[in-house]
């Protein structure tokens, strides 16, 4: 276990970057769990008792265990022939129940990275540009079971994170060096409701409003001299994030999942923006998502062979980009998402393991990209709260 | 069951390990470069005002003698013996004993076109010296002493019945005889500086003749030091000499080198250029390594920086971002420069630097970094 770790510790240095994350808010809103990469936005209708997904509040309602998750992301890029890659820690969540009808979950996500690195030949010399750090989303969530056809949820979400950015450029004997580093901080709140519509369909709505968008403060400094300024920049086009699904219930086993996610900017969410400059000509579009996904759930929980205890999951996805150049060609991404999971007998441990394949391009001024999205995660559950009667 | 998680976990590092190193994102169409730079050349010095300044001596303070077309200077010593156990009359000499540090010829020349150079050494006791017209004091002898190479030392036999039994000081002084050099001698705090000695002469046990003496080191030392008449053009420059203390006091105005208020501006290399006028100018070589060293004093950070003359117009340092950083970082319109000659005394070369303000100058290249 050990080396594991140490394995996987060291895996976390190498990070890539795409080009892609370096404009706007970099990699934004990354689905964050192995179960939600493999369905999609689907997942905000689902309700599992062995399984808790994050991805709608009003899923915590009458939770009968405490669950426990932590979830591992790794991106393979391939950009022009050179494979890169990101891995990093992507979840980490707490949940447990209060009473009968109400369940509350602590939790963190990843759901902006910064990670990028530009360099480029200019008159005065050569340029290069590295940018470092992410924002986490810390949450509190709970969820209410208002009857069994209607839960609702709410979270709360605080954003936290970091910035560094680091400008240089070389000239004569002397290498110009401009920083600009600084903290994020940000909230927003989530309302979420899972309503069964009838026996076979139901239906899960998650509307994520910013009330008060992440912003940037800290300081822009020129190494060899002793001037600063101090920065305080807000992420106004932080968007608001809605994710309708649909879960049609085929059969016992097999499920059908539908996921539209729509993201929208404030459209002048930039105009003042100048550590998150766009490049000219280059703005906002509103981000609409679909994912179709099928859902195989295992034969049998409780079965001695692995085989039947082991559910998967497989779909495609297509997205649009969050930005565009002034030629309003839409950059879409593409992929085929796909997903397996395996429980322990006593149904207190899930392992989920996701892949997701596709690409990324449209637009002339980026590179086309392939990218392979693999993601690992545990969940484990226990009775911690149960009433013993003593004699 | 371990082998194969083993297998598993090493499988996934290689395929992570095995991509390439993270690629940087060279596109032109993004460029958001905030760096701009700017250089110039601004003839923006405001005034120029000649003063003082304390010389920093160091431990081996030199003083001068001798006569070029430029300089003719000479010094005065005061030795106290007030030493009762001193028995002056059994002396069987009395030196006067200087280390000679290096001689200069006219010019700079390298080559000594003699070996030997002529001094007089004058008993000033009572009595002033007047160097600009030739009053010493009185005359004790001349002698012709070696003044090839460095290192030196002169003696001087003081004349019999030149101190008296009940003497307890002496004030001797210094002067050319020949013209044509200049010659540094340790003087002042330096514990070379000169001596008095006083020479006994006694059988030792063998009954062979054995010389003990009894020294005492200058108290004091006045250099004197006039400049020939109509040699300097003191209208139309200022001059710096390591031989003076002399100082140049320039207020430059930077306010045009502030390119923004809204930017971060630091400044990459900056140069001072003063007019020094090379004909009005007088460098000397004594080696390769520098001619004329200055040291530039910002008063208002404190801040010193020395500039090292390779020749006229060639500067072997010359280097004061430093002193134009914290102006411009503090947005101050003007700076002073108080400029001064480094090493003091080591030659006596100077430099002739125009009062027109116009004709020095100030380089500064610095970047603009736009603030995001």
């Amino acid at each position: 276990m050990r080396k594991l770790i140490l394995l996987l510790v060291s895996s976390l240095s190498l990070f890539a970057q795409s080009p892609y994350y370096r404009l706007g808010y970099g990699d934004l809103l990354p689905a964050t769990d192995a179960f939600g990469a493999s369905v999609g936005t689907g997942a905000v209708a689902l309700e599992d008792s062995i399984r808790l997904t994050l991805h709608n509040p009003a899923a915590l309602n009458g939770l009968k265990r405490v669950h426990f998750g932590v979830a591992l992301g790794s991106e393979f890029r391939s950009t022009d022939d050179i494979v890169t890659n990101n891995t990093r820690l992507e979840q980490i969540f707490f949940a447990f129940p209060i009473g009968q009808k109400f369940g509350m979950s602590l939790g963190a996500h990843a759901v902006s990275d910064f990670e990028s690195s530009y360099e480029s030949q200019l008159a005065d010399g050569p340029f290069s540009d590295e940018t470092r750090g992410g924002i986490w989303d810390y949450s509190v969530g709970l969820g209410y079971k208002y009857s069994d056809d209607l839960k609702l949820g709410l979270k709360l979400h605080s954003f936290q994170g970091l910035m560094r950015r680091e400008s240089k450029i070389s000239v004569e004997s002397a290498a110009e060096l401009y920083v600009v580093k600084g903290n994020l901080s940000g909230k927003s709140i989530e309302l979420g409701v899972i309503s069964n519509i009838s026996e076979k369909v139901s239906l899960g709505l998650t509307a994520n409003f910013p009330y008060d968008a992440p912003s940037l403060s800290g300081r822009d400094s020129l190494a060899g001299s002793e001037s600063f300024v101090d920065l305080d920049e807000s992420l106004g086009a932080w968007p608001t994030v809605i994710n309708l699904g649909v879960v049609y219930k085929h059969s016992d086993v097999t499920r059908f999942i539908t996921g539209i996610g729509q993201e929208v900017f404030p459209a002048d969410g930039f105009f003042d923006a100048r550590v998150f400059k766009l490049p000219e000509g280059w703005k906002t579009v509103p981000v609409a998502s679909v994912q179709v996904a099928m859902q195989r759930l295992p034969r049998d929980r409780t079965s001695r062979s692995w085989g039947k205890r082991v559910g998967w999951q497989t779909g495609v996805s297509i997205k649009n980009h969050y930005l565009v150049s002034e030629k309003e060609k839409l950059i879409y991404e593409y992929s085929i998402i796909s997903g397996l999971n395996l429980a322990l007998r006593n149904g207190r441990s899930l392992f989920d393991i996701s892949g997701e394949f596709g690409s990324r391009g449209g637009e002339d001024s980026l590179p086309e990209e392939l990218f392979a999205r693999v993601k690992f995660g545990i969940q484990i559950n226990d009775t911690w709260f149960r009433k013993v009667k003593r004699r | 069951m371990k082998l194969r998680i083993v297998l598993a976990v090493v499988t996934v590092s290689l395929i992570i390990w095995s991509c390439d190193d993270p690629i940087a994102y060279d596109n032109p169409s993004f460029v958001y470069n905030p760096f701009s730079f700017h250089e110039d050349t601004l003839n923006n010095v405001v005034s120029i005002t000649p003063g003082e300044m304390d010389i920093e001596w160091g431990a081996h303070f030199r003083t001068w003698v001798g006569e070029t077309q430029y300089y003719k200077s000479g010094f005065s010593v005061e030795i106290g013996f007030a030493d009762t156990s001193l028995d002056i009359l059994g002396a069987d000499s009395i030196v006067f004993e200087l280390k000679h540090v290096k001689t200069y010829s006219e010019n700079g020349n390298d080559t000594l076109p003699s070996t030997y150079s002529r001094f007089s050494y004058y008993d000033t006791r009572g009595q002033t010296v007047d160097i600009a017209n030739n009053v010493y004091g009185t005359l004790l002898g001349s002698d012709s002493t070696n003044i090839k190479g460095s290192e030196n030392n002169w003696s001087f036999n003081i004349p019999v019945g030149t101190i008296g039994e009940t003497d307890t000081s002496i004030s001797l002084s210094l002067f050319p005889e020949d013209i044509g050099y200049l010659s540094s001698v340790y003087g002042g705090g330096s514990v070379s500086r000169p001596a008095l000695k006083f020479f006994y002469h006694e059988p030792d046990t063998g009954g062979i003749d054995s010389a003990t003496y009894i020294s005492y080191l200058a108290d004091t030392l006045y250099s004197h030091l006039i400049e020939q008449a109509g040699v300097f053009d003191r209208d139309q420059y200022n001059y710096l000499s390591q031989l003076r203390s002399d100082s140049l006091t320039f207020n430059i105005d930077v306010s045009e080198f502030i390119i923004d208020a809204d930017t971060l501006q630091h400044v990459i290399s900056s140069m001072f250029l003063p007019a020094i006028d090379s004909m009005a100018s007088s460098l000397y070589k004594p080696d390769t390594s520098f001619v004329f060293s200055m040291r530039i004093n910002e008063p208002e950070t404190g801040y010193t920086l020395d500039l090292e003359l390779g020749g006229i117009d060639i500067y072997n340092q010359n280097q004061i971002k430093f002193l134009i950083q914290p102006a411009i970082d503090e947005g101050r319109s003007n700076i002073d420069l108080i400029i001064k000659p480094s090493n003091p005394g080591y030659n006596p070369g100077f430099i002739a630097i125009s009062k027109d303000v116009t004709q020095s100058a100030i380089f500064v290249h610095t970047s603009k970094a736009v603030q995001p």
